[in-house]
């Protein structure tokens, strides 16, 4: 494991070698950057009961081929084998999928919080109480539901299973966090792996959103929230990882480079966040110049995928090619108001230079 | 219901908890040392069973079909004694007893559940000759 910096050391310098993403428009980020060259959208099926509200599922893939452990498949729900499959992608892009020295690697990563398996705490609760049981007998109460459940529901469930997945499937031993939180989510993990390897926590991350609308007890909560009149929302699910790389390490191996991260931010609102990640980098004293903005005009089309949405903005700007030193931003912004700044310098080039 | 039976609904119930075709799962195969097993599978194959077969079962009589190690008759010093190795070898005939040749330990008896042990104490449960388990094992 890498030793943290000495006080006063200056922060390493970051760069993203590999991109990995699942999308109802593609099952990589190769497929999914065809179909929105064609003009394509994720339209999804109508969700019944709920007009206006649309259903995408991503694009078919199969995530027992990036499950070392397949017998892991059983506590992964839909948006953990999104992130597996996303994070061995973005590794294989890095071209480190043979790399076996995974000695402290980072893993994090950016979800919402998991509906807890509601229909299955349903079932255990419908079960009939045994004989005798009192209203307000907390004891007998607790027993009948833990009763009614399979002993891993919890850990199907708990928050910070996505990054516990990739680090076990993935064998990677370092770092390992979940950001659970709403749509800047995914964003914040990215920034997270950021800071880690700037500090020297690690050396390489994998980081990124992943994220599925798509249960059941989720698309009524969606479908109950929505005021007569709104306009049209797909929902969708999607996972986008970013191999993180301390500069010089990636330049030494001859990795190909998308572009360097130099900064992240977050705060109460998007300008205050922008603000600060323009000054942390010294990008400018504070007002955004030169920066070609975010929203890639992808991500609209491939409906919402809730936190992994600064993700796969991300790697959709990556991979587009920045030309070197195109500025990108990606700005994302959660229910709140609360945002996640992410800035990037493009480096455009297939080979690394010498220096 | 005929140990055949069980054994074919137990094969069926491992492999889909371990991930794995019903097919290789081997009925004499320990569940730890050829099937990868965890301490984590067990609870999985515990509320699997109770499911199943419709009564309460605990973790711990995974074990009970292999040895019961509160049975102070077989128990020395923290391993089982000669004579009960050998009914153990009886009753699993199947079973790759020569990975134990110096003897098993106390702490080696999870890599002796296998799917034809489970089925051994099962029977015992659903013709009652064996008791269900006092409390949970959460």
């Amino acid at each position: 494991m890498t030793a943290p910096l000495a006080p006063g050391a200056r922060p390493r310098r970051v760069v993203v070698t590999g991109l990995g993403a699942l999308s109802p428009l593609g099952a990589s980020l190769a497929s999914m950057r065809a179909a929105l060259a064609r003009g394509e959208r994720a339209e999804g099926l109508p969700v019944p009961g709920a007009p206006g509200l649309f259903a995408a599922p991503a694009a078919e893939f199969d995530a027992r081929l990036h499950f070392r452990f397949p017998k892991a498949l059983k506590l992964a729900d839909r948006k953990c084998r999104l992130a597996v499959a996303a994070a061995a992608q973005a590794v294989a892009d890095a071209g480190l999928a043979d790399d076996a020295g995974r000695e402290g690697w980072a893993v994090v990563l950016g979800c919402s919080a998991s509906n807890l398996q509601v229909d299955e705490l349903a079932r255990a609760l419908a079960a009939p109480v045994g004989g005798g049981a009192e209203e307000g007998d907390v004891s007998r109460f607790a027993s009948q539901v833990l009763e009614g459940l399979n002993p891993l529901w919890l850990l199907v469930n708990l928050p910070n299973m996505a990054g516990a997945h990739v680090g076990i499937q993935l064998e990677m031993n370092g770092p390992n966090q979940t950001v659970t939180g709403d749509r800047i989510a995914g964003a914040q993990a990215i920034g997270e792996a950021f800071l880690a390897v700037a500090a020297g926590d690690c050396d390489v991350a994998v980081a990124g959103g992943a994220d599925s609308a798509l249960d059941p007890f989720d698309l009524g909560c969606f479908a109950s929230e929505r005021s007569a009149g709104a306009a049209p929302r797909v929902l969708s699910e999607a996972a986008a990882v970013l191999v993180l790389e301390e500069r010089s390490r990636a330049l030494a191996r001859g990795a190909r480079i998308y572009g360097e991260l130099a900064a992240f931010a977050t705060a109460p609102s998007a300008e205050l966040a922008a603000r600060r990640a323009f000054r942390s980098c010294g990008w400018s004293d504070g007002a955004p110049r030169d920066v070609g903005r975010a929203s890639s005009p992808g991500l609209a089309a491939i409906g919402d995928t809730l936190a992994a949405a600064g993700a796969l903005e991300a790697a959709l700007l990556l991979a587009a090619a920045p030309e070197r030193g195109a500025r990108l931003e990606v700005r994302v912004e959660g229910a709140a108001g609360q945002a996640a700044v992410l800035l990037f310098d493009g480096t455009a080039m297939t080979v690394a230079p010498a220096a | 219901m005929d140990r055949e039976t069980l054994v074919t609904r137990l094969t069926a119930i491992v492999a889909d908890s371990l991930d794995r075709p019903a097919s290789e799962v081997g009925r004499f195969d320990s569940l730890v040392a050829d099937l990868g097993a965890e301490s984590i599978d067990f609870l999985d194959l515990q509320f699997r069973i109770e499911s199943a077969f419709g009564l309460k079962f605990g973790e711990e009589e995974l074990w009970r079909g292999a040895f019961d190690p509160a049975d102070e008759r077989f128990v020395r010093g923290g391993r089982l004694t000669d004579s009960a190795l050998a009914e153990l070898e009886r009753r699993q005939p199947g079973f790759r007893w020569e990975r134990f040749a110096s003897g098993v330990a106390v702490s080696d008896l999870p890599l002796l559940i296998t799917v034809d042990s489970i089925a051994a104490h099962l029977a015992e449960r659903l013709t009652g000759a064996a008791p269900a388990p006092e409390g949970r094992s959460h």
